[in-house]
């Protein structure tokens, strides 16, 4: 029998499969008012429209507050008081409680959307789809998008819909485009999410986004790694507060990275600092712990990820070794034992 | 398309679409602010509640309020009102002046929904009345709340909607029926609905009524004001139920009014959503090519 041997990245595919099932059915046996109980804790995208999820993100709180309490407080010229922003400021205690042990381990590891679009990823894989990795000029166009998203979709419109200058669907903004409420929805088994409101001009507009992202997302998940995250507010939502967290990626000046880049190859985000740069510049606004860059660094200590003072996981030349015969960097399966063999000389003598 | 263009014709117009679009939503935003947002009404903005129905019922105010809600009590008087938060065991009693209820959100984790019940006794007849309400609190699930007997004869869900959902038209949700704790087997039960809708169903061997909530909304022209809500694609009505026991010469009626809202795909369309998901598809097709420029194998 093949032996089975625990790596980091089985070990977080194992996190995420039973987080995404937890997520999506887990008041089906935990209780039909699990996700009322431990609502708003969780920063996933997780969504408070599956009808038997176990929980909900922090997205939905917080677009509400701003719409509910803030906009209102403000027409209401009742004075911009420090109890009106109490509940946003609870919503993102909860947030923190977590964030600041795990950081944007989240997304790499618990996002439900996240995992799908892994899954996904795979499955082009088997496929044998073509892997379209993002150029570093072409991640530098894409990172503002998920800041735009978070100020214009999170932040501004629901408390202009709450100031009642936008329509009231501009209340939850991001949720209205998101398009894990329809992917998670359905994967309970219901369909709703999917259909576009008809109610108003800009219902009509926010679903038709909406379920364009879904096929987009589903068709372009099988070449391009992760694409919603990368636009995702969620992440820059912990983009904001990463160095507050104690757990954070770290990477150390060595003389043989110039040459390799394999991490990056690795990197599901295509992040071209963690090969270029080091220290705190190499934890990238993008970077979702994933950890795979230090499991792909074939150099000893050079990248890890470390809670406090404690290293979870670090790069080491053996683990690589075996990494590599289960798995490519680009997350396709080695085709035959003899091109490993040879692949992992010829990246070690470049290394 | 780019190419064609030129990349900076390309960007402004972009940017002219980008722009276009705010505009369009602002536009419309502040031409519906004021009939969309039913909650920015002033708090003095006091309208007077009218009943939808002859029976007993407790309806709240529509105005939306922070920390405390109001309930008004329409066809029975009571003294006081009880409430019972998702922790029965912190349950407290109000007053019920002017036949109407202020419940105030005690905080702390007390759990979301809390039970109101109102009991009057008339001669050999005893009535109750009780309809929930949900405050974002923190806590436990309202489970020990439902199954605590909180009048002789008592009705309630056997489950609360979840935060963020509803009763809806077209689904079915179970009701239990109590007599003295236990339950009330092939029992009769009134469902009347805010619609006009009228039905009589009968508990089965558990004391479960299963109450199948109808599509009966009105047709839009007459249903523009109807409780939105605030949520232009979503009407609300209010629905009551209504059971009754006679024992030993006195007479036992208990009612429980919440609301429903209109079904699933209400001002949604289902072809519309998966047209939009195969145009994204279709967009998204060309990265499944091999050949693309910069792609690896």
């Amino acid at each position: 029998m093949k032996s089975i041997s625990m790596t980091l990245g089985r070990f977080r595919l194992s996190v995420q499969l039973i987080t995404l099932v937890t997520l999506l059915y887990g008041a089906t046996w935990m209780g039909h008012y699990l996700s009322d109980m431990v609502s708003n804790a969780l920063p996933a995208l997780s969504c408070a429209y599956d009808p038997v999820a176990s929980d909900y993100c922090i997205l939905i709180p917080t677009q509400h507050q701003l719409n509910h309490r803030v906009g209102e407080a403000i027409v209401q010229m009742q004075g911009f008081a420090f109890k009106m922003l109490l509940p946003l400021f609870f919503t993102f205690i909860n947030f923190f409680i977590l964030f600041v042990i795990l950081n944007k381990a989240f997304c790499g590891w618990i996002c439900p959307l996240g995992t799908i679009q892994e899954l996904i990823y795979r499955l082009g894989r088997k496929l044998g789809r073509p892997l379209h990795s993002l150029k570093p000029y072409q991640t530098g166009k894409v990172r503002p998008i998920k800041w735009l998203m978070l100020v214009g979709l999170v932040m501004a419109l629901p408390l202009m819909a709450g100031l009642g200058v936008t329509p009231h669907e501009t209340g939850d903004a991001f949720c209205e485009v998101c398009p894990s409420r329809v992917i998670t929805s359905m994967a309970a088994g219901t369909t709703e999410e999917l259909a576009v409101g008809t109610s108003s001009f800009t219902d009509t507009v926010f679903g038709a986004i909406r379920a364009f992202l879904v096929g987009f997302i589903i068709i372009a998940a099988l070449a391009v790694r992760q694409p919603f995250c990368r636009i995702c507010p969620m992440l820059s939502l912990h983009a904001l507060f990463r160095r507050l967290s104690l757990t954070r990626l770290v990477k150390v000046q060595n003389d043989h990275c110039e040459k390799c880049g394999i991490c990056t190859k690795a990197c599901p985000m295509d992040i071209p600092e963690i090969w270029t740069e080091h220290g705190s510049k190499a934890f990238n606004e993008d970077c979702i712990l994933c950890g795979r860059c230090a499991e792909y660094c074939p150099q000893d200590s050079v990248i890890s990820i470390k809670t406090g003072p404690f290293t979870v996981f670090e790069s080491s030349r053996d683990y690589y070794k075996k990494r590599v015969k289960l798995e490519k960097p680009n997350g396709s399966k080695p085709a035959a034992k003899n091109r490993i063999r040879k692949t992992t000389k010829t990246q070690e003598h470049k290394a | 398309m780019i190419s064609l263009v030129g990349k900076a014709e390309f960007k402004s117009r972009i940017t002219l679409i980008v722009v276009l679009f705010i505009g369009l939503i602002i536009t419309n935003g502040v031409q519906s602010k004021t009939d969309d947002h039913g909650h920015l009404r002033s708090a003095n903005d006091q309208q007077p509640v009218l009943a939808w129905t002859d029976t007993p019922i407790l309806i709240p105010d529509k105005k939306r309020t922070r920390g405390f809600k109001r309930l008004t009590l329409k066809g029975m008087n009571a003294d006081q009102a009880t409430v019972y938060p998702a922790d029965v065991r912190e349950s407290w009693s109000d007053a019920v002046p002017d036949n109407v209820i202020e419940v105030k959100n005690r905080g702390g984790k007390k759990g979301g929904y809390h039970w109101i019940g109102a009991v009057s006794q008339q001669n050999n007849t005893v009535q109750s009345v009780s309809s929930v309400i949900y405050f974002p609190n923190p806590g436990p699930a309202p489970r020990p709340m439902l199954s605590q007997q909180k009048s002789t004869l008592d009705i309630s869900p056997v489950k609360l909607p979840r935060e963020h959902q509803h009763y809806r038209a077209g689904e079915n949700w179970d009701f239990l029926v109590r007599f003295n704790g236990e339950p009330l087997i092939d029992s009769p039960v009134v469902f009347e609905t805010e619609n006009k809708s009228l039905q009589t169903l009968k508990t089965n061997q558990d004391g479960i009524v299963t109450i199948p909530f109808p599509d009966d909304f009105p047709q839009e022209a007459a249903a523009e004001d109807q409780h939105s809500h605030g949520h232009a694609s979503r009407k609300k009505a209010g629905f009551v139920l209504t059971v009754e026991q006679q024992t030993e010469g006195q007479q036992f009626i208990s009612h429980f009014n919440y609301h429903y809202t209109t079904d699933a795909f209400y001002k949604k369309n289902l072809a519309l959503g998966i047209g939009f998901a195969l145009f994204g598809m279709i967009t998204a097709a060309p990265l499944l090519r091999k050949s693309i420029k910069g792609s690896e194998a």
